[in-house]
């Protein structure tokens, strides 16, 4: 470890001006994207007031400069004895002081912009609300590795005079004895190669990238018919309508490239997200590092984790590859986007993160399943039925023909066998240490928790399933809430009894 | 189903529906007729004032009173049918707590995992002398549980509880 002086305020890495200007210049031009379509409307504008407009933009930029200057200037940060201390804002000032021990997460990450100016992200997660949290746009990495490390001895420094005020001599022996069983140096658990991150990117869900198509090409769409009616005084929507009969092989064609095209861009988006995925053991921790323009490091915490999840579809069976989605304890409802993803994992790599994160092995598990029954068909059923009967009555608004009659039968179709897969699919398994949720369609998704972790368990039953004896048993954990539906009452009776009886029988705290 | 790897035989396990649960206080159905009735008279107003503004059609006004008549037919149902299902239980280790007309939910929470009890009054409360319980469990707010229209006496008796066995659990 370097000897910093971290007491004494710092600024950020030089070019972090460079980089506050530019994220700023970009957001500020995002804002205001609309300013750039003027020209389309008013013609000869750059003759009439070509300078103005020059003049404008330089004062803005220069304006723009200023301000950035200031806030990385008014930006200082530095260690003191109790806590980690920031001092932000230009026309507001705000000072915010984390405590040791309120750290619980430390991420650097690098961007496309810190890549090319050669600095680090660095942030400070809490345990709290989100508020507290700390981002620091540009350090050198070195030095951010050594702020890094100067606060997790802190913290642990922290963490041990308390255990001192608490324990006796004997507890500090093993205290001494685990650190040294501890200081084993950080080792790489597993590396996704080129071949396997094409597979992960192949068996992706292709919707994805397709919903991300339809959306920019609808927004082009409009964009562009605009811009046609605004100044050509062209109806683009009847003249479409007019030959949508003999277009209809164009359509099709549409229809495919639509798909190719968002099979790409899935494939692509999924190789630079998780391009050369690390996952690194150190200590009891595992830290998982990803991406190629935007390089991120997230941390994995033994004691954080609630759900661990593995999610497989047909193609990633036969590529023989699983993706890991595991859920840390938070304030929040964790989103989809808060998970950590370990994509690609192999089945050995995935039995060795299990163990080593729960301590036994995933395939000696063995379940009780509970499944739910039939009936939940219909919930499922009536929800698309709403879908499709908004789709109708557009439809039939719009221009109906058998086209698109045709199109919503065999939407109707796809929902009813989704829906019935849906139901096949759901099912709780319970063993004496862990909770087994599978649920999924096409894809087939298990959701493992230590019954330890569980917040409060309950039994929700609407009036049908009241009067028909069923009833949805939702889990309540520290990063979300799990539901399975439609059990028999008996069966989720019996379950939430277990698990409760579980709960209150150990003496493992949730954390 | 057989739950036979579970160590313990399941019917032997206490079940949650055994234990006597206590009701709420009932004058706090009053206060919620109160706070609905507040809304729903602002709700209907708008409807009935739309009658004597010409330039909105006659037939958009009923339309709307036939849907929030059905909207306070539904709560009404919900606060008369669900009064009586709001109950609570105490357990050696665990707080039951049940309610809901359509969607009849019941809540088991472990004293070990709470994080905090907190005792609230709101202005509308105050007069009606009432209390609410709210017990915080860690993450989200989902799992937290709130036991409305307690008497002071109850409120304090149940946080004093939960409280005590939490400490316990922590020792």
């Amino acid at each position: 470890m370097s000897n910093i002086d971290f007491s004494i305020p710092r600024l950020q890495s030089f070019n972090g001006i460079f980089l506050i200007f530019f994220t700023d210049l970009i957001n500020r031009v995002r804002q205001n994207i609309y300013i750039l379509a003027i020209p389309f409307f008013k013609k000869n504008l750059l003759q009439d007031y070509g300078t103005y407009i020059i003049i404008g933009v330089i004062l803005f930029v220069v304006l723009q400069f200023v301000f950035s200057y200031l806030s990385y200037k008014k930006f200082k940060f530095s260690i003191q004895e109790d806590a980690f201390h920031l001092d932000q804002g230009v026309i507001k000032l705000s000072h915010i002081e984390i405590p040791f021990e309120r750290i619980q997460n430390i991420n650097l990450q690098q961007n496309f912009f810190q890549q090319i100016l050669n600095v680090v992200g660095f942030e400070i997660e809490t345990a709290g609300e989100g508020t507290a949290e700390i981002k620091i746009k540009a350090l050198s990495k070195d030095f951010a590795q050594s702020l890094k490390d100067k606060l997790i001895k802190e913290k642990e420094r922290r963490g041990d005079d308390e255990l001192q005020i608490l324990d006796d001599e004997s507890a500090l022996d093993s205290k001494v004895s685990e650190r040294l069983k501890r200081s084993e140096e950080p080792s790489l658990l597993f590396k996704l190669n080129f071949t396997t991150l094409l597979k992960v990117g192949i068996s992706s869900n292709l919707f994805k990238g397709v919903g991300l198509l339809l959306a920019f090409l609808a927004y082009a769409y409009n964009f562009v018919r605009d811009f046609l009616t605004q100044i050509y005084d062209l109806n683009l929507e009847e003249d479409f309508t007019n030959r949508i009969p003999e277009t209809l092989t164009f359509i099709l064609i549409l229809i495919i490239s639509v798909i190719f095209i968002g099979f790409f861009i899935t494939v692509m988006t999924t190789v630079l997200k998780y391009f050369d995925l690390r996952v690194i053991k150190n200590q009891e921790n595992f830290e998982v590092e990803y991406g190629l323009f935007k390089r991120i490091n997230k941390v994995i915490k033994k004691v954080k984790t609630q759900i661990f999840e593995v999610r497989t579809n047909p193609i990633k069976k036969f590529f023989k590859i699983k993706n890991i989605y595991v859920s840390q304890a938070s304030s929040n409802q964790i989103s989809e986007k808060q998970k950590i993803g370990i994509v690609g994992v192999s089945q050995p790599n995935l039995d060795t993160l299990f163990r080593s994160l729960f301590n036994v092995n995933l395939s000696e598990q063995v379940y009780s399943v509970c499944k739910s029954q039939a009936r939940l068909f219909f919930r499922y059923f009536y929800q698309r039925l709403a879908i499709i009967i908004l789709l109708s009555f557009s439809a039939y608004a719009f221009y109906f023909n058998w086209v698109s009659g045709i199109g919503i039968f065999l939407l109707l179709v796809l929902f009813v066998f989704l829906s019935i897969l849906k139901v096949k699919k759901s099912s709780i398994g319970i063993n004496p240490t862990f909770i087994n949720l599978r649920d999924g369609s096409i894809e087939t998704n298990h959701s493992f928790v230590e019954i330890y972790k569980l917040q409060s368990v309950r039994l929700k039953r609407n009036v049908f399933q009241q009067y028909n004896g069923h009833a949805d048993l939702i889990l309540e954990t520290a990063s979300g809430s799990l539901v399975i539906e439609y059990l028999r009452i008996e069966e989720a009776r019996k379950i939430l009894n277990y698990l409760i009886f579980k709960v209150e029988s150990t003496d493992k705290d949730w954390i | 189903m057989n739950f036979e790897n579970l160590e313990v035989h399941l019917d032997e396990l206490p079940d949650f529906k055994s234990v006597e649960l206590n009701s709420i206080q009932k004058r706090y159905k009053k206060l919620i007729w109160i706070n609905e009735g507040f809304v729903f008279t602002l709700l209907f107003a708008i409807p009935i004032v739309a009658f004597f503004i010409e330039t909105v059609p006659v037939w958009l006004s009923f339309v709307v009173l036939g849907i929030l008549s059905s909207i306070l037919a539904v709560r009404a149902t919900e606060i008369e049918k669900g009064f009586p299902l709001r109950l609570f239980g105490i357990r050696q280790y665990d707080i039951i707590y049940q309610s809901g007309f359509f969607y009849f939910t019941e809540t088991v929470i472990p004293y070990n995992r709470i994080q905090h009890v907190e005792i609230k009054q709101g202005p509308l409360s105050r007069f009606f002398n009432l209390y609410s319980l709210r017990l915080y469990t860690a993450g989200a707010s989902s799992g937290d549980l709130i036991i409305d229209g307690l008497d002071k006496e109850t409120a304090q008796k149940l946080k004093a509880k939960v409280l005590a066995k939490t400490t316990i659990v922590d020792e």
